[in-house]
């Protein structure tokens, strides 16, 4: 590649990399994300700064055109990642099911309380000083 | 003196009796003439309508009749219904519980022959429509379909299965614990989950029954829908693990919180 593509790639890369630690610092995105970004930005960058680097390197692959290697290397890393995203969906999923899950039982269970305990109240009421066996038709 | 009597269901021991699962979507229509069956022809049992997200009346159906009505949040499938309704049998303690529809399709007089099954020794018992009885009908590419979703499943379950989609279903506390804790979420879920029993190692048995035609809602029997299903069902199918038998289903029995 010649050294203006070089030098476009890097400033391109730099701005992606600035762009990516904004929305870290702004709380839009998590660390634990931005890592996955960054670290793919790293490797961009070196590629770009060093010249010789991806020719020196596709040549020892055996690959004739160069920006190959690079377009390889983006496209390997961003399926990657996306690999990484459908994994913590499908985590998350399940967790957002199961709390769906244990939300419609508890809801329940509190209603179930509830009218127990209204009902004993009620009883609690009626009885007043007679605690007999009576009570028991109370519904 | 008040005690929990009139609240077992609440954490109380209910150990000799059954509970019905009915999930439930959009049912309002079929669902009060099911919950009548189910009172005339097994009163024994309680039951419980987990109601998925429906956005008609379902709840209020069922609330009329006076079961126990367990309203999730939103649509999950009938996987997520019934995996709730698993953990609310095992949480409610117990033993025995029923798969049910909604629908209507399902025959209440024909429980007993499910719960005579898990009697004689079955952890999980299948209500098929082709084992013999009844006039149930299915079209014709859905035939060749489900044929070969039977073979792979009889590959896989080292079992030879009738009805594999059947959703009339009995199951022992111990497959309940299963499924309460693992149950397959999507579409076809009684495929996965009949394959799940099978490999850890418990005991499946088919009963012949007789299924109606549905009485209300629709069946969602789109080509392309199935199709997707049918897919992804095998894939799934392909990689249920084989579960180590940790839970030996002889021995689950006793070690299950009463």
């Amino acid at each position: 590649m010649s050294n203006r593509a070089h030098v476009a790639l890097a400033i391109l890369v730099a701005l992606a990399i600035v762009g990516i630690i904004r929305l870290v610092r702004r709380g839009h995105l998590k660390a634990k994300y931005s890592l996955l970004w960054l670290s793919l930005g790293g490797i961009m960058l070196v590629i770009a700064a060093v010249p010789g680097l991806l020719d020196w390197t596709a040549e020892r692959l055996g690959i004739y055109y160069q920006p190959t290697l690079l377009i390889l290397l983006g496209l390997a890393l961003i399926l990657l990642i996306i690999v990484h995203f459908s994994y913590e969906l499908t985590l998350m999923e399940s967790r957002i099911r199961t709390l769906a899950e244990q939300s419609a039982l508890l809801q329940h269970r509190i209603a179930c309380l509830e009218e127990e305990q209204q009902q004993s109240q009620e009883e609690d009421d009626t009885d007043g000083d007679a605690s007999g066996a009576g009570g028991s038709t109370a519904g | 003196m008040f005690n929990g009597e009139n609240f077992g269901v609440i954490g109380g021991p209910n150990t000799k009796r059954g509970l019905v699962i009915i999930p439930a979507y959009n049912e309002q229509e079929a669902l009060p003439g099911t919950l009548a069956d189910l009172r005339a022809l097994a009163p024994e049992f309680d039951v419980v309508i987990i109601d998925d997200g429906s956005s008609d009346d379902t709840v209020s159906a069922a609330l009329r009749s006076g079961a126990v009505c367990i309203k999730l949040p939103f649509n999950l499938g009938i996987g997520g219904a019934l995996r709730t309704g698993f953990r609310y049998a095992v949480d409610n303690g117990y033993t025995r519980a029923l798969q049910f529809d909604a629908d209507g399709q399902h025959d209440a007089s024909q429980i007993h022959a499910l719960m005579d099954a898990l009697d004689a020794g079955a952890n999980m018992v299948v209500g098929s429509r082709f084992a013999g009885v009844g006039d149930y009908r299915v079209s014709r590419s859905r035939r060749i379909a489900m044929r070969l979703l039977r073979w792979s499943i009889r590959r896989l379950a080292g079992q030879k299965f009738t009805d594999t989609s059947s959703g009339f279903r009995a199951f022992d506390a111990p497959v309940l614990h299963l499924f309460a804790n693992d149950y397959p979420i999507e579409y076809m879920d009684s495929v996965e989950a009949l394959v799940m029993a099978c490999r850890a190692g418990f005991d499946v048995r088919e009963v012949p029954v007789t299924m109606h035609e549905r009485a209300g809602g629709q069946a969602s029997n789109s080509h392309l829908r199935l199709s997707y299903h049918y897919l992804r069902l095998l894939v799934s199918l392909a990689s249920t693990p084989r579960r180590k038998p940790t839970r030996k289903p002889a021995d689950a029995a006793g070690t299950i919180p009463s």
